[in-house]
């Protein structure tokens, strides 16, 4: 069952194009890695999948109906959340009132009742991700770790069924990445469709069903894993020579 | 803004070239909000106040020694050039987030500098009539009076000065150097304290200078700064902050408008236009810069991924 | 988080601001007993009381980080509307100071949609232009406002039995103030609470969190304005006329932004404290020192609050007495 698709999909800034014609599809309950050098796209298609920006062209299908023109707040009710590259939770909030922000109108059917209630449940949320100590700490002084950490829980906290996870592990030492990548995992377990851009592949690759490359705004590969990597165009792209 | 006295515009030809001369003055006017705004990222809502402090100004030297206003310019300049200047270790006082706060201190400031007015010269209104400008001219058959004329040129020569000095000079190029980047021009070399000052002394200068021209058009009061104020804001959001063409387009136009609006419907529709206009220019350029910009979603917007 | 019940609510957590909090209500309540046949000191804490909601309104849109400019244009509406309703239309003041409440609540909705998306300085800058817009408007639809003149002889608040008393005005005065720090405590609670504070701080993150910003922000203007324009009914049964300088000028749109900004935005309280100190400091004190000269107190105190008081008196005195959090 596709969740979502999303078909030639383009954007185009000014002079530059960003994503040229990009076709994909994303299922439940799987990991998807988006790899690609810098400038290939990747947080530009996460911009148009949640809705931040508007593409220049193409349709993006949110279990069949055309989503294309909804503004995010509506995106996100309907199940699309992401992390932000540039983490920016709210500074002058606490770690619960941020998490509970997104608990409360992430998905008001099955939200809490109250901002008690939010609250509550947003310190369960942020021990899932290791922060409950910190949860009435002021986000500002947060470590840049933590933000992301803290990005993560603020994602979760809205159900989503379409997780776009936008450099999460930066900052992170070796075990918490672990850590946080077997909390996709389980996340996948649930049914959440997971999509991931990060620069630490190998770990990236290890967890992903699959993976998509980009280059220059193009899809140039899309498979396994191992074969994505291995394929020619990837190694093109990424070494600057063909393969032998 | 419309001359209080003087005959009726009867016909609508007469309507538009008053209305384009006034639309020089109104770029004029702008000029030292939208340099102050461009570098240092202050919305000075006490400019239309500086104005009037030059207008008191040159209204006093004409009262009392009979100075011409074009002369004066320099004089009326002054005081807000000074005060101008005076003010910047307290912008730099200005904590975030700087545009809000520094919009509100600038208003504070606005109503200090109204109360000193109105202490030192009483509410009485007043004006500058000096009678060589009361003489009619033709223009292209139609009669426009020869003060008109001659503040339309005087503003047309300092806006042309203003250009050269932004695109000719070495210092014009720095000032546009620190407002598109306030860093990068530090590292470069620049120092963005003395620009911002020279800026802030120039962008007051501008608004003393225009104020005895402002007080030979309309009547001068205490209070009467918030018109020029809402005017330039209006010309520098639709002309952009670094651009003295785009002042002066969007100065034409708005005079224009006004001055058709008031033939054709009198004062209520020509001060309707105007504020329609701002609300216009303020959201079709607003949206995407204040507040939910799209720098914020990931760097530059999507520029690496 | 302030916790506590709706006491704990209404003031901070500190105990030394929550007795002052209810110190400062039963003296509130008290006053008129207190005051006697001194008219006089009643009608001023009328006064300070209708400036307090008109501040607690205006900050009401600052949460969400709208901070206004043209707040007379609710003020205005309001009086114009409850002046109209009674002085032409023989509508029960009561009545008319109601209705022309909602008026102004559904003059926030409309600034909500003309503003649209707009924040910061843009946002401020077209609350200007609404206020003035208003105000031009008053000014020349004289068949409907008299104009320049004004409108008098506005009939005050009957009490019961149709009697007119200063009390009458006072205590109205003082419901409206309940029911506008009411209507704080519970945003403040409330989701919507959140949700403003998080619109301020970040309004593509909040999207992005699932608030819907616009929604939100309607909601926000429609109960600034209820107030502010309810305020502005109360004005002109006090004083009896209504005229397009008074109620529109942009003097007085920023009254409410230098009285809440100087007590405190942040805080619940803030507004009240602002207003009545301002409004009290200027009439007592302020008028025998400097006669006509209150933009010097204002200018200053706007010039003092952005530059060393920048979360007002209440926080200088929360960061004095090291308070729990400070202003959200």
């Amino acid at each position: 069952m596709v969740l979502c698709e999303v078909i030639g999909l383009s954007r185009r800034f000014g002079g530059n194009t960003a994503l040229h014609g990009v076709t994909l599809q994303f299922e439940p309950a799987t990991i998807v890695a988006l790899i690609g050098p810098n400038g290939s796209g990747k947080t530009t298609l996460f911009n148009l999948l949640s809705g931040q920006l508007p593409p220049s062209a193409g349709t993006i299908r949110w279990q069949g109906q055309d989503i294309t023109a909804w503004p995010p707040h509506r995106r996100c009710r309907a199940g699309i959340n992401r992390t932000f590259q540039v983490a920016q939770p709210f500074p002058d909030l606490t770690l619960s009132e941020n998490v509970a922000l997104g608990l409360l109108y992430g998905a008001p059917a099955e939200g809490p009742r109250g901002r008690r209630d939010a609250l509550v449940q947003a310190q369960d949320l942020l021990g899932e991700v290791g922060l409950a100590a910190r949860a009435q700490a002021v986000a500002r002084h947060l470590s840049l770790g933590d933000m992301k950490r803290l990005e993560l829980a603020m994602a979760v906290a809205t159900r989503p069924a379409l997780l776009l996870v936008d450099e999460l592990l930066a900052g992170q030492s070796p075990r918490s990445a672990q850590e946080l990548l077997a909390y996709l995992s389980r996340l996948r377990a649930r049914g959440v469709a997971v999509s991931l851009v990060d620069h630490r592949l190998q770990a990236l690759l290890a967890v992903a069903d699959r993976a998509v490359a980009l280059h220059q705004g193009r899809v140039i590969a899309e498979g396994k894993p191992e074969a994505v990597i291995k394929s020619p165009a990837v190694l093109e792209a990424y070494l600057g020579e063909p393969a032998p | 803004m419309e001359s209080r006295r003087g005959p009726r515009r009867c016909t609508v030809v007469e309507a538009v070239v008053g209305g384009l001369i006034t639309g020089t003055f109104y770029a004029l006017l702008a000029s030292g909000f939208a340099v102050i705004l461009g570098v240092t990222r202050v919305f000075n809502l006490a400019h239309g106040d500086l104005v009037i402090l030059g207008a008191y100004v040159g209204e006093r030297l004409w009262h009392l020694a009979g100075w011409s206003p074009i002369l004066v310019m320099p004089l009326a300049a002054l005081p807000p050039l000074l005060l101008a200047v005076a003010s910047r270790p307290l912008l730099a006082r200005v904590g975030e987030p700087f545009v809000l706060r520094s919009v509100v201190l600038t208003f504070g400031a606005s109503l200090l500098i109204q109360s000193t007015l109105q202490t030192t010269f009483t509410a009485d209104f007043r004006l500058i009539t000096p009678p060589a400008w009361d003489r009619g001219i033709s223009l292209f058959g139609v009669r426009v009076a020869a003060g008109r004329l001659l503040i339309a040129a005087t503003a047309l020569i300092v806006l042309g000065l203003l250009h050269l000095l932004f695109t000719r000079t070495f210092f014009g190029k720095s000032l546009r150097a620190v407002s598109l980047d306030r860093e990068g021009a530090a590292l470069a070399g620049i120092d963005p304290v003395r620009v911002d000052r020279f800026v802030l002394g120039l962008g007051g200068a501008l608004a003393g200078a225009v104020g005895p021209l402002f007080a030979a058009i309309q009547y001068v009061t205490p209070s009467a700064g918030i018109g020029p104020t809402l005017t330039a804001i209006v010309l520098t959001i639709f002309g952009g902050v670094g651009s003295i063409g785009g002042l002066l387009v969007g100065g034409l136009l708005l005079g224009l408008a006004e001055s058709v609006a008031a033939w054709a419907g009198g004062a209520l529709w020509r001060d309707l236009t105007g504020l329609g206009l701002l609300l216009l220019v303020l959201r079709w350029r607003g949206v995407g810069l204040a507040g939910a910009s799209v720098s914020a979603i990931g760097p530059a917007g999507g520029r690496a991924a | 988080m302030r916790e506590g019940g709706l006491v704990g609510a209404l003031c901070p957590a500190r105990a030394v601001f929550r007795w002052a909090g209810i110190g400062g209500a039963i003296l509130a309540v008290l006053l008129p007993a207190l005051v006697g046949p001194r008219e006089y000191l009643l009608y001023l804490g009328t006064m300070a009381l209708v400036f307090s909601v008109l501040a607690q309104s205006w900050s009401l849109q600052a949460q969400a980080g709208l901070i206004s400019f043209g707040h007379a244009a609710f003020f205005g509406v309001g009086a114009y509307g409850s002046a109209l309703l009674s002085l032409r239309w023989q509508f029960s003041p009561w009545i008319a100071l109601a209705a022309a409440a909602l008026l102004a609540a559904a003059t926030g909705l409309a600034a909500a949609e003309i503003a649209g998306d707009l924040t910061g300085p843009y946002f401020s800058l077209t609350t200007l232009a609404l206020a003035e817009i208003l105000r031009v408007v008053a000014l020349h639809w004289t068949s409907l406002t008299e104009g320049a003149w004004g409108l008098v002889g506005i009939p005050g608040l009957p009490w019961i039995g149709a009697r007119e008393t200063r009390a009458a005005e006072y205590y109205a005065a003082l419901v409206m103030l309940a029911a506008m720090c009411g209507t704080s405590a519970w945003v403040q609670r409330a989701p919507l609470g959140l949700a403003l504070h998080a619109i301020r701080q970040g309004e593509a993150r909040a999207a992005a969190s699932g608030v819907d910003a616009r929604r939100v922000k309607r909601i926000a203007l429609a109960l600034s304005g209820l107030f502010a324009g309810g305020a502005g009914a109360l004005h002109v049964h006090i004083f009896h006329w209504v005229d397009p300088a008074s109620a529109f000028s942009l003097n007085l749109s920023v009254l409410p932004l230098i009285m809440a900004m100087f007590g405190g935005s942040g805080y619940l309280l803030g507004p009240p404290l602002g207003a009545v100190v301002l409004y009290l400091g200027n009439e007592l004190v302020f008028q025998r020192l400097a006669p006509g000269g209150q933009l010097w107190l204002y200018g200053g105190a706007v010039v003092l609050v952005i530059l060393a008081l920048p979360h007002g008196i209440l926080g200088w005195i929360e960061a004095r007495v090291g308070g729990p959090r400070g202003p959200v």
